[in-house]
């Protein structure tokens, strides 16, 4: 019965968060702020600029809470913010320049961890958008479906991209053994 | 969890290294947005007031236009048909009871029809497009907050989901069950498995599986009929860290399977009456791989090992939906006890989704051209409603 009650608060957390509660919007979004630096970080390879491009992406949440759909989880609902965010600040050229080659420099491999470096290259060489999903799903653990929401993307299309990155990820190693 | 998945992960987290402590972060974060909107209200206002005077203006010159365009219509005789594939014209005439398959009507993007599932009877269904949250039967429609049937009436309002519809419908077509709490909420908590007859008190019936952050923990079968629910909870990486049979009546466990993260099956799926689970497995390696499905009995004995993966099963358990998992394509129709394929999709087709005919034994199977999943969309699928014999009842080609 406490389990109930419990979930009986939930949709009024979301309610009061859309009518301005700010600490209903603190208690929804808040758990969802480490992963969205994560992704972040993961698409921009600079915790500063993360922290940056997530923080817009808390504000904009914050402004644009009342346009959540009916039927949208609230988790991809917010990942896609924060990707959306990432991908303006990419588009700066200054960014693009200055940052592919530190993402290749934090791939450079160590003796200890061969295999591991070898797919940590294999992921530095794969498209942003196949990253994106391969960490959505595999690191941050969101089913399909969410991943779906978050790349703006259908389902079989979010499992396509998914599948092909992770088809992407052989030639690198085969091409690292040779 | 495969091999593959934990080094693309071990990857991504020594990308992580120089994350530190996050809760200042957090912190900042929010006083940082709530600074911000608080900024925005003065500016709102004095926006507000813009354009109310520029839609003012708006309205007359609106007014004005629709006014001419009146007149000249009445001059252009009666409007001439759109040119556009053949969308279904008529509703669908079939009592509520019916059991129908939904699907996008292949001319009319914004339409959905439903048919029969002897496919003798069409028709277009007032349901929005997207839709997917019906029962069994497609007459029953559930979001978070209200139950609506086939014709849109409301059946019952109350808490179905924290922002979507939480549920999984019963086989009995006007039940559901539930896990409470719908989301995380900020600590790792204990689930509980509830049965909801709308418009009344949800019913408690056990403790299974936890609601933690980034992991997701499902009800995979809810079976009023044969007394039973699967209960699923995923691991991190995407995998399933452990599921559970339940008797529903009683709320005892009839069996569970836990899963290290080395031995983590990618996915697993129910019958409708959870009597058989389906576990899939995938290669460790790469290329990463479906490795066929071990399919489990009533008592949690294995009774079937299958080449490729289980994506769903008839409505009486018989036969299976397979294809091969991560790698599109093979999609097949396989009596799983005497493992012989009943109906296999064209080759370089691969599975969209699946439906099973309630009480019955047909399978609608919605499959997709392999080369669409190289695009982002939007897809069109072919719709095949395949008997037990694998004899094609229906095709209908380019359903969005």
């Amino acid at each position: 019965m406490a389990q109930a009650l419990t979930a009986a608060r939930e949709r009024p957390l979301y309610e009061l968060a859309r009518t301005g509660d700010e600490a209903a919007f603190e208690a929804l979004i808040g758990p969802l702020v480490e992963p969205a630096l994560r992704l972040a970080h993961s698409m921009l390879g600079d915790r500063w600029e993360a922290e940056d491009a997530t923080q817009e992406a808390v504000t904009k949440a914050w402004r644009k809470l009342g346009q959540l759909r009916p039927g949208v989880p609230l988790r991809p609902w917010f990942l896609a913010i924060v990707i959306n965010q990432c991908r303006n600040v990419r588009r700066t050229k200054w960014f693009h320049t200055a940052r592919i080659a530190e993402v290749f420099q934090a791939a450079r491999p160590s003796p200890s961890a061969i295999e591991r470096v070898d797919i940590a290259r294999a992921l530095a060489r794969l498209s942003q958008n196949d990253r994106q999903a391969l960490f959505l799903h595999f690191y941050l653990d969101l089913p399909i479906e969410e991943v779906a929401i978050a790349l703006g993307i259908s389902e079989p299309a979010a499992k396509g991209r998914i599948y092909r990155a992770c088809q992407r990820l052989r030639p690198d190693l085969i091409e690292e053994d040779t | 969890m495969d091999e593959l998945r934990r080094n693309v992960n071990e990857a991504f987290e020594n990308d992580q290294v120089d994350f530190g402590e996050l809760n200042g972060v957090r912190q900042r974060m929010f006083q940082s947005a709530l600074a911000a909107r608080g900024a925005d209200d003065g500016r709102r206002i004095q926006l507000a007031a813009g354009l109310a005077a520029v839609l003012i203006v708006a309205v007359v010159i609106a007014t004005f236009a629709y006014s001419r365009a009146g007149i000249q219509q009445s001059h252009q005789g009666p409007p001439r048909p759109v040119q556009s594939p053949t969308p279904l014209g008529t509703a669908l005439n079939v009592p509520n009871s019916t059991p129908v398959i939904l699907y996008g009507d292949p001319g009319t993007p914004d339409q959905v029809d439903g048919m029969t599932w002897d496919a003798k009877l069409s028709g277009t269904v007032p349901v929005s497009p997207g839709t997917d949250s019906g029962n069994p039967a497609a007459n029953l429609f559930a979001t978070a907050t209200e139950i609506r049937d086939r014709s849109g009436n409301l059946i019952a309002t109350g808490n179905y989901g924290a922002k979507f519809f939480g549920g999984t419908w019963a086989d009995d077509e006007r039940q559901f069950c539930q896990l409470v709490p719908f989301d995380y909420l900020g600590a790792d908590v204990p689930a509980t498995l509830q049965i909801v007859t709308p418009g009344q008190t949800p019913r408690s019936i056990v403790h299974v599986g936890h609601v933690y952050e980034q992991v997701v923990t499902r009800v995979d079968a809810c079976s009023v009929l044969g007394d039973r629910a699967v209960v699923v909870q995923g691991s991190g990486g995407g995998g399933t860290a452990q599921y559970w049979v339940v008797h529903l009546s009683t709320g005892k466990i009839l069996w569970t399977r836990k899963f290290d993260a080395s031995h983590s099956p990618a996915s697993v799926v129910a019958s409708r009456d959870g009597m058989y689970i389906a576990e899939n497995a995938t290669t460790g390696t790469l290329p990463i791989t479906g490795k066929g499905s071990t399919v489990y009995g009533p008592d949690g004995k294995l009774v079937a090992h299958l080449a490729d993966w289980v994506e769903s099963f008839s409505w009486d358990g018989s036969l299976v939906v397979t294809d091969q998992g991560w790698v599109p394509g093979n999609v097949r129709v396989v009596n799983w006890r005497s493992r012989t394929t009943v109906w296999s999709a064209p080759v370089g087709y691969a599975l969209q989704r699946t439906t099973a005919q309630p009480e019955g034994t047909s399978l609608a199977i919605w499959i997709i051209t392999v080369a669409q999943l190289s695009t982002d969309g939007p897809f069109h699928a072919d719709l095949y409603v395949i008997a037990a014999d694998g004899q094609v009842v229906t095709l209908v080609r380019g359903t969005p």
